[in-house]
């Protein structure tokens, strides 16, 4: 698989104050990279720097749209900033259409488009009022659009998910599916890492600037000793013998379930086969943490300030 | 600072501003509302302007006044002049009292009185009305000046042809030295045009410059400036947005000026006043100096954080390029001094300076080429600031940028 974008070394200090500090990563063509960390982590900073809207102090960004190293050509890139906004004033379909416009797109193709993409987000009807007369959700879902109208190659969707429903949470997520298999590039910045990670093949982890972790999903995860379990059981059965066993940490103990973490250097299989045979056992769910747990793990291995991460929880 | 500029890109953000501003209600009704009120303006002017001759001899219905002559030898004097007024001028065969009467029961509008004293001596020549308002005393002066010098000058001795000759009016006649007579009216028309220009060209900045600040201000705002940033770079937007409304601007003059012409024109002979051959260069000055005028003011735009902040720093940037405006007489008065040239040379006062200068002189070409060279480099290194501003300013949506934070975009 071929790299469509790298970035090496980026740093951007605002005031004295570094927002992105050393940050590198290879984006592979047709991957879905997550950049995730906790709000004011230097994810937005990052992205309008590859952008190219703001310019950074140290680094490189390098694109390889036509398999060499390129110069950064916008109209193969859509955006979908963080901070939202649109013309109000504008209609909808126009809107579109000049946006696309502004990407290389021609205006009638744009035109054509852009209403199959309306029709399809459940909006044909509004193609022709002024967007300040759409709630915020849809005109999301409009600048949703704007970002992918025009074809690019390459797609930075900044907190896609921020401010949606689950319905349209769940819209959006099948829409990047779609456009992977379709061949786009996409990378997804977002805090909220349990709606991102049945997504990314791959992930870079910052926070304070820095990056924490980095490198594709199933090798973060599968590195990962730990293991999360959940054991459904009666309340009759005392799982108070799990307290007293080495390389286990109990989080919850209720009348049905305990769940608990293992990170012992045996097999999860001999674990598993102990508790069964002590207790029965209705059912039991063994998954690797998830990122939001690996990403407060290696925060704190590698001594950062934990406590003030503003993570949402799920 | 060109070579990165795509102008595709900056036609499309113009094409997209001019139609967007164009479609909006508030550009229609200061579009077509500012025409009814030249209408209006020009109406109340007209009849304004003629009210005291018009009132004094309407249509129709002309002044009536009566005279008692108490010489019983002037009023003949006055009689070979009546054809040169308007008023209605007759003896009153009767006395004075008898007059007065007549006035009253308004049979007469006016009532003049001349007796040897008055004529002679006082020079006060007194005039009984029930309507004053009606009275202007200038057109009774003029009626009155010429009869009575001559009665003046047959009374000391001359003879009546000797006092019509000696009464005779002064003329100035003016001529070039080569003997040519000048053309008054080309001459009027050479300081209207770029006057009227120069005027032209800070109402049209008032208006459509700040619709062009507040375009900027509401894009940071409403945070589509860094969608648009994605695809375009910020000077592409800027100039786009400045050439945009810069054309909108001037679609709006035009439209107010052809009204106003017409308007002009029909009340009162305007055109004789408009030169369009020594107009070519005050309207190449005018666009350019819009250009930068609208330039101006999409920058402090972008430092802007809304628009009520806005609409007072507008105030203090509108204030700048009118300067010479309210200096015109001294810069008329002498176009050719070194600090006038100079002003009409430095941004932000150049626009209007050079306006004002090209009517009260005739500059060279090179001078005319020189000052609409340094309009459109003033206006693009204007637009290369803004732009500049405008890319540091993308983090600061919810605040008005410091002087000390633009001080530093440039380090």
């Amino acid at each position: 698989m071929k790299e469509i974008l790298s970035v090496n070394n980026l740093t951007k200090s605002f005031a004295g104050k570094t927002v992105v500090n050393n940050i590198s990563f290879d984006l592979q063509r047709g991957n879905i990279m997550g950049l995730l960390g906790p709000n004011g982590a230097g994810k937005t900073t990052a992205i309008r720097i590859i952008m190219g809207i703001l310019h950074a102090d140290k680094g490189k960004v390098n694109f390889y749209f036509n398999g060499t190293n390129s110069s950064m050509d916008k109209t193969k890139i859509g955006y979908l900033p963080e901070e939202r906004g649109l013309y109000d004033d504008a209609k909808v379909l126009e809107t579109l259409v000049y946006l696309a416009s502004l990407k290389g797109m021609p205006r009638e193709k744009a035109q054509k488009e852009g209403t199959q993409w309306l029709e399809r987000v459940g909006l044909s009807e509004y193609a022709n009022q002024k967007l300040e007369k759409l709630s915020k959700g849809m005109q999301q879902k409009v600048q949703f659009i704007a970002a992918i109208l025009h074809h690019p190659e390459l797609v930075m969707l900044d907190e896609p998910f921020s401010g949606l429903d689950p319905l349209n949470q769940e819209f959006i997520k099948d829409t990047i599916r779609e456009l992977q298999r379709e061949g786009l590039t996409i990378i997804i910045s977002a805090h909220q890492m349990n709606l991102v990670e049945e997504l990314c093949d791959s992930l870079v982890m910052i926070n304070k600037g820095r990056q924490v972790l980095s490198g594709k999903l199933a090798e973060i995860k599968g590195g990962y000793r730990e293991h999360k379990v959940k054991v459904y059981h009666s309340e009759i059965e005392n799982t108070s013998f799990l307290q007293n066993m080495p390389d286990i940490v109990i989080e919850k103990r209720e009348q049905h379930r305990t769940i608990f973490r293992y990170s012992g250097a045996n097999n999860i299989n001999e674990l598993l086969q102990n508790i069964c045979g002590k207790i029965t056992v209705e059912e039991i769910i063994v998954e690797k943490p998830p990122l939001h747990d690996i990403f407060i793990q290696t925060a704190k291995e590698r001594g950062e300030d934990v406590e003030e991460l503003e993570m949402e929880q799920y | 600072m060109l070579k990165n500029w795509k102008w595709s890109n900056i036609r499309k953000v113009a094409h997209w501003e001019f139609f967007k501003t164009l479609r909006s209600n508030t550009f229609l009704i200061l579009t077509f509302v500012i025409p009814l009120l030249i209408i209006g303006a020009g109406v109340i002017g007209f009849f304004t302007q003629n009210g005291g001759d018009r009132e004094i001899v309407p249509e129709g219905h002309e002044l009536k006044i009566v005279v008692v002559d108490n010489t019983d030898s002037f009023y003949p004097f006055l009689e070979d002049h009546l054809k040169e007024t308007s008023l209605d001028i007759s003896q009153f065969e009767g006395t004075e009292a008898e007059a007065k009467e007549e006035v009253k029961n308004e049979n007469y509008e006016g009532l003049l009185l001349f007796d040897q004293q008055s004529l002679m001596e006082s020079g006060e020549i007194s005039y009984f009305s029930e309507e004053f308002q009606n009275i202007n005393t200038h057109v009774l002066k003029e009626t009155l000046q010429q009869p009575i010098l001559e009665y003046r000058l047959q009374e000391i001795g001359l003879s009546k042809y000797e006092s019509r000759e000696a009464a005779k009016p002064l003329q100035i006649k003016t001529q070039t030295v080569e003997g040519h007579e000048p053309d008054l009216m080309a001459n009027i028309a050479e300081l209207v045009t770029p006057l009227a220009l120069a005027m032209i060209l800070i109402f049209a900045v008032i208006f459509t410059g700040q619709v062009l600040m507040y375009g900027v201000i509401r894009e940071k705002k409403n945070r589509i400036v860094e969608i648009l940033l994605s695809s375009v770079s910020s000077r592409e937007l800027m100039l786009g947005k400045v050439i945009g409304f810069g054309t909108l601007g001037l679609f709006q003059v035009v439209i107010w000026a052809t009204v106003g012409l017409l308007v002009a024109n029909f009340f009162w002979d305007i055109m004789q006043f408009i030169n369009l051959r020594e107009a070519l260069p005050s309207l190449l000055i005018f666009i350019f100096g819009y250009l930068l005028l609208a330039s101006l003011f999409a920058t402090v735009g972008a430092t802007m954080k809304e628009a009520e902040g806005g609409s007072q720093t507008q105030g203090l940037v509108i204030m700048i390029p009118m300067i010479p405006l309210f200096i015109s007489g001294p810069i008329i008065m002498t176009p050719d001094a070194p600090w006038v040239r100079i002003l009409s040379f430095l941004p932000p006062f150049n626009p209007v300076a050079s306006l004002l200068r090209i009517g009260a002189t005739d500059l060279p070409a090179w001078e005319i080429g020189l000052i609409i060279l340094v309009l459109i480099i003033s206006a693009l290194l204007v637009i290369y600031l803004g732009a500049k501003i405008f890319e540091g300013a993308i983090l600061q949506y919810d605040r008005t940028l410091s002087f000390g934070e633009i001080r530093k975009m440039f380090k």
